[in-house]
């Protein structure tokens, strides 16, 4: 009890108080904003295929690319580090950057070239009702920094699940209150000194699904806001419909535009992703 | 009133009355011859201090009077008591040349002088009944010599009783009344009464400097290596924790520094929750407000309290650290007596006296009001709104009734702490959105009986039921829910067979009953760097279940001379989470070299349960064994002077079969969490150097010296406690300047934390949370905390009653302490999480 209060009492605390370092929805280096996947959930013999969103700063690009995938994780404790390091195999991507995969085929290539003896790290000899395989991204910039990102497939080795979950859909998106296709485009609405634009966005709302506990839930929708100019007055909000302002801060010298994006996730694996639609910077 | 009548007589003149010849010439004139009786009437006034009446007598050759006539009268009754005298008046008669009486005619004055005045009366002593108070407080000054004197003499002298009062009889009106009691200002009052007066009079004294005397219950028998008490007048004054009930006593050797706001007890390098806290035996189910900010229970009917870092006597158990007890006082008895306060962080009230028959009570609440002002100073941009604002307030009753041998006692406390936050948007883990609520409460109620059979033979027994609750949630799908129901009762015999050999044996009886709901993220276990909520593995379930500890336990001492006591002891556990027994055998051994100097040893086995958490069938893992610690301990005390104590105690302890995570569990959620593969040793030094000068200061120097490290898994590197402070130096005084100043401060020179290097980062893109990258777990440590603490009291004292004032200012210096690192969202980036910069804290208070 004491440990779980004080939690919440440092949690408060930590809203509390603002860092002072950059917010995460500025684009000042090399990101990758999603990895969106297809289907988000699979099972014994379905493939996924997986496209990363990496996006840079104006006048930066994605130099290099590369995927691995490792069917057992030890988990965020050691940042997704595959407890079998044989098995996280690189995968090669397609055309359009995107890579598919085999989970289960490639969790039980795993498990054989282990030649029948007793795996390490904990991973069981059989595969488990549900295991999370990882998928690796890794991309480097034209400014020298890398990025790496994972998306978690659930691969569920007894059947693929009766109700798959579904990637969010994000319906609108205007830009100072112009809608805008969800490609991208240009905004008719500047960014000027001391003033703001509002991204809006509307998302489907959330699918219903049943927790471990079999309560019916209903999943959050959460909209996330990037721009390589400007800040946003929040990183984050709350779908079905949900809102931030771009306001003239930290805008670089000379800068013409922000690149905007939206991301919009279920928390569950699905994400949907907007843009970049241009705000120009009035002088 | 002839007695009163003192007639004198007096010969005016004398003639022959029939002398008919004139040569006979009168030799000798007639001469009274017997006592002259002229009664006057009862109160007769005379209008003069003397009155005369003068007769002419007759005075026959035979010397009696024959006839009397008046001659000069003074008035009635004084004439007739004369002429009613004359005939019993008999002389010598009157004597011619030749020797012949003859008869004779003469004057005769009756003079009558009035009685001297009555003798006045004694004066009527003057009945002083007093009472002696100390000025302020009202407590009685029991047993004060007390004497009436009138310049050096002692008129009367009495003592007082334990109410303070005293009587005197003083047979003089005037005096001055002189008492001195101790530690208290000289009564030296005039005291002008009417004689006969009955007075009743309350003098209030003022307490001197020397307040810090207090009375603490100890037991005759030391049974612990280390064990160290602290009265409530001295938590109540040290500086830097506002007289909080856990945070003085944290000051001691043994115990690691928390940061502010984080209430952890890690005593000798154990991890927090194999220490514990209890209120008269019974563990206390939370020990601070909001994790870290005040204690549960407040100070108010607080005794002292009881600091035993490690090798806890076999009355405890299921622990592998150390434990602190919280002693509580009896309610007043003298008076009714009450006390309302104020600061920074609550506001309360209390109040107790006695209720007649032997019982006393008292009672006190206390509440946080912080969520008052809280909604109005937050800004209207920030992410948080509050539908409940941070609060908390708690409770404190006692009832005592004492008889010869026996004692009855009732403890009622409770707590609750209760929040509820909406955050706007979602924040940096978007899985904590929503509504952030949390309501965690506590009720107990605590029986006790003890009774002295006979010299040799007593025993203590407690009842104690308890309904606890925690709900925590966030956002829809993050709860925790917890309801328990308590019952524990302990009783412990002792029974001294002949001297120099005692035995004692109990029961500790725990039970608890709960239901439980919960959809949260695992929490990581010490020394397992923590990640975003959203990545970690949920523990979801529902479900209902009973926890049985039964123990039983024995201790003997023997003490084959006088200056050495041998102390073998056992304890006994079921824990019915794991359904495993316990069997901890331990020994210590005390030998006095002479009057200042000691030396103490002891070694034993203390096994502590898994958390039911960790133990449960539906969460955890419920064929855990128990965990296991091997406890050593030698040491010195000695008294090095008048007034100072020295205590030296090393220690060494061996943990095995520590609950640790499975890590199968992460790749195969159907494997047990946890498992029993860690290890753990821990070394150390404690010194204390405590003093008591005279009745104004007190204070000590703390220094620890110890290391704590743990194995995790067989085949993995040692690595350092999460909470492994090397060197935690602790200097603390108070002083008394006067009677309404107090001075006190703190010094606190403490290693840095370890913490865990992060390399970089991996983001999660399901999850929209950058996940670190560690390195070597403690790898790091952070600066070393120093801090100085300064305090300041301030009381007026009245009559009746007492207002006192603290400024307690904490870091004085404004010392920026690194208590962490603050991290850019993807880790690239960081900055030192700093703790508390100066921050004063006023304390108002008054007390009747």
């Amino acid at each position: 009890m004491t440990r779980a209060s004080g939690v919440a009492a440092l949690g408060l605390a930590a809203a509390a108080c603002a860092p002072q370092f950059p917010p995460r929805s500025a684009i000042f280096d090399l990101r990758v904003l999603a990895i969106v996947a297809s289907p988000l959930e699979v099972g014994p013999g379905e493939s996924v295929t997986l496209r990363a969103v990496p996006v840079t700063p104006e006048g930066e690009t994605v130099v290099s690319e590369s995927w691995t995938f490792c069917p057992f994780s030890a988990g965020a404790p050691v940042a997704y580090a595959c407890a079998i390091p044989a098995c996280e195999v690189p995968l090669a991507p397609a055309a359009d950057g995107s890579v598919t995969a085999d989970p289960s085929a490639l969790a039980l290539q795993c498990l054989a070239s282990l030649g029948g003896g007793a795996p390490p790290g904990g991973v069981p000899s059989e595969l488990p009702a549900v295991v999370e395989v990882v998928f690796r991204y890794r991309a480097q910039g034209s400014a020298g920094e890398d990025r790496e990102a994972v998306q978690l497939v659930p691969l569920h080795t007894g059947g693929p699940p009766a109700q798959r979950n579904q990637p969010p859909r994000i319906a609108e998106v205007a830009v100072g209150g112009e809608p805008l296709p969800l490609s991208g485009g240009t905004a008719a609405a500047p960014l000027r000194p001391g003033g703001g634009v509002e991204v809006r966005v509307w998302t489907d709302p959330g699918e219903g699904y049943v927790d471990a506990l079999g309560r019916p839930l209903q999943e959050s929708i959460v909209v996330s806001f990037y721009a390589t100019a400007g800040r946003f007055d929040a990183a984050r909000a709350s779908g079905p419909e949900g809102a931030a302002t771009l306001q003239h801060e930290e805008v670089p010298p000379g800068a013409a535009r922000a690149l905007v994006w939206v991301v919009a996730r279920d928390l569950r694996g699905g994400a949907a992703v907007a843009g970049p639609f241009a705000v120009p910077i009035a002088p | 009133m002839p007695a009163r009548s003192l007639v004198a007589l007096a010969l005016a003149a004398a003639s022959a009355a029939r002398a008919a010849d004139p040569e006979p010439q009168l030799a000798a004139p007639p001469e009274l011859a017997g006592p002259v009786q002229a009664p006057l009437p009862p109160e007769t006034l005379f209008p003069a201090p003397s009155v005369e009446v003068v007769l002419s007598l007759d005075v026959g050759a035979d010397g009696r009077v024959e006839r009397a006539s008046l001659e000069r009268g003074a008035g009635e009754p004084f004439d007739s008591a004369a002429l009613a005298a004359a005939p019993t008046l008999t002389f010598r008669p009157a004597r011619l040349e030749g020797g012949e009486p003859v008869p004779v005619t003469i004057s005769f004055r009756v003079r009558f002088d009035a009685p001297p005045p009555p003798a006045p009366p004694p004066p009527r002593p003057v009945r002083l009944e007093g009472t002696l108070l100390e000025r302020g407080t009202r407590r009685p000054l029991a047993g004060v010599a007390v004497e009436a004197r009138a310049g050096e003499r002692t008129l009367a002298a009495a003592a007082t009783d334990a109410a303070g009062r005293f009587a005197l009889e003083v047979p003089e009106a005037s005096f001055r009344l002189v008492a001195a009691p101790p530690d208290h200002v000289r009564l030296d009052a005039p005291v002008e009464a009417v004689p006969g007066e009955r007075r009743e009079e309350t003098w209030y004294l003022e307490a001197e400097p020397g307040g810090f005397v207090a009375v603490v219950r100890g037991e005759r028998v030391q049974r612990e290596v280390t064990r160290q008490v602290l009265p409530a007048d001295e938590v109540a004054q040290v500086a830097g924790t506002q007289g909080d009930t856990l945070k003085a006593v944290l000051n001691m050797p043994g115990a690691a520094r928390s940061a502010f706001g984080g209430g952890q007890l890690v005593l000798r390098g154990s991890a927090p929750g194999d220490s514990a806290v209890f209120v008269e035996g019974l563990e206390l189910p939370l020990l601070y407000h909001f994790g870290g900010l005040r204690s549960t229970f407040a100070p108010r009917f607080l005794e002292a309290v009881e600091f035993v870092p490690g090798s806890f006597a076999p009355d405890y158990g299921r622990l592998t650290g150390g434990v602190v007890n919280v002693r509580v006082r009896d309610p007043a008895e003298d008076a009714a007596h009450g006390e309302a306060d104020f600061n920074l962080y609550d506001a309360g009230a209390a109040a107790e006296g006695p209720l007649g028959k032997g019982w006393t009570a008292g009672a006190a609440f206390r509440r946080s009001w912080v969520d008052a002002i809280l909604p109005a100073v937050l800004p209207s941009d920030a992410n948080l709104s509050f539908q409940t604002a941070p609060r908390f307030w708690d409770y404190q009753a006692v009832a005592s009734w004492r008889g010869e041998a026996d004692k009855v006692r009732f403890l009622l406390f409770g707590s609750q702490d209760e929040l509820v936050a909406i955050l706007k948007r979602p924040a940096g883990d978007p899985a904590v959105s929503g509504t952030l609520q949390v309501d965690v409460h506590f009720h107990a109620l605590l029986a006790s009986w003890s009774r002295a059979f006979s010299p040799s033979l007593r025993q203590e027994s407690t009842l104690a039921l308890g309904l606890q609750g925690f709900e925590t949630s966030v956002g829809p799908s993050l709860f925790f829910e917890l309801d328990i129901r308590r019952v524990d009762a302990r009783t412990t015999w002792a029974w001294q067979a002949r001297p120099g050999v005692e035995a004692r044996a109990g029961l500790d009886l725990q039970s608890a009953f709960y239901d439980i709901a919960l959809d949260v993220p695992r929490p990581p276990k010490e020394g397992e760097p923590p990640t975003p909520l959203s990545t970690r593995p949920r523990v979801a379930a529902r479900f209902s279940g009973e926890l049985h500890g039964p123990a039983a336990f024995a201790e003997a001492r023997l003490a084959p001379v006088e200056s050495v006591s041998i102390l073998p002891s056992l304890r006994l556990d079921y824990a019915s989470g794991v359904r495993r027994w316990s069997l901890d055998p331990r020994l210590m051994v005390r030998w006095k070299l002479g009057e200042a100097t000691a030396l103490k040893a002891a070694t034993g086995l203390y096994q502590q349960p898994p958390a039911p958490e960790e133990s449960s069938s539906a969460i955890g893992a419920p064929h855990l064994l128990v965990q296991r610690s091997v406890q050593a301990s030698a040491g010195l005390e000695r008294a090095v002077a008048p007034g100072w104590d020295l205590d030296a105690t090393a220690f060494h302890k061996w943990l095995d079969r520590m609950v640790v995570t499975n890590p199968a569990a992460a790749v195969d959620p159907s494997a047990p969490p946890y498992d029993n593969a860690g290890r753990g040793r821990i070394y150390g030094l404690e010194v204390l150097l405590r003093a008591r000068l005279g009745e104004r200061f007190f204070g000590w120097i703390a220094y620890t010296f110890q290391r704590s490290f743990r194995t995790d898994r067989p085949g993995r590197a040692e690595r350092i406690f999460s909470i492994d402070q090397p060197h935690i130096l602790t200097a603390v005084a108070s002083w008394r300047a006067s009677s309404r100043w107090t001075l006190g401060g703190r010094f606190r020179l403490v290693s840095g934390n370890p913490y865990t290097p992060i390399s970089g980062s991996v983001y999660d893109a399901g999850l929209d949370v950058f996940v670190p990258v560690y390195g070597d777990v403690n790898a790091g440590r952070l600066g070393a905390f120093w801090s100085l603490d300064l305090r300041v009291d301030r009381t007026w004292t009245f009559d009746r009653w007492r207002f006192s004032a603290y400024l307690d200012v904490q870091n004085a210096t404004n010392r920026e302490n690194q208590e962490g690192w603050q991290y850019r969202f993807d880790y690239r980036e960081r900055t030192p999480l700093t703790g508390l910069p100066v921050l004063p804290i006023l304390g108002m208070k008054g007390e009747w």
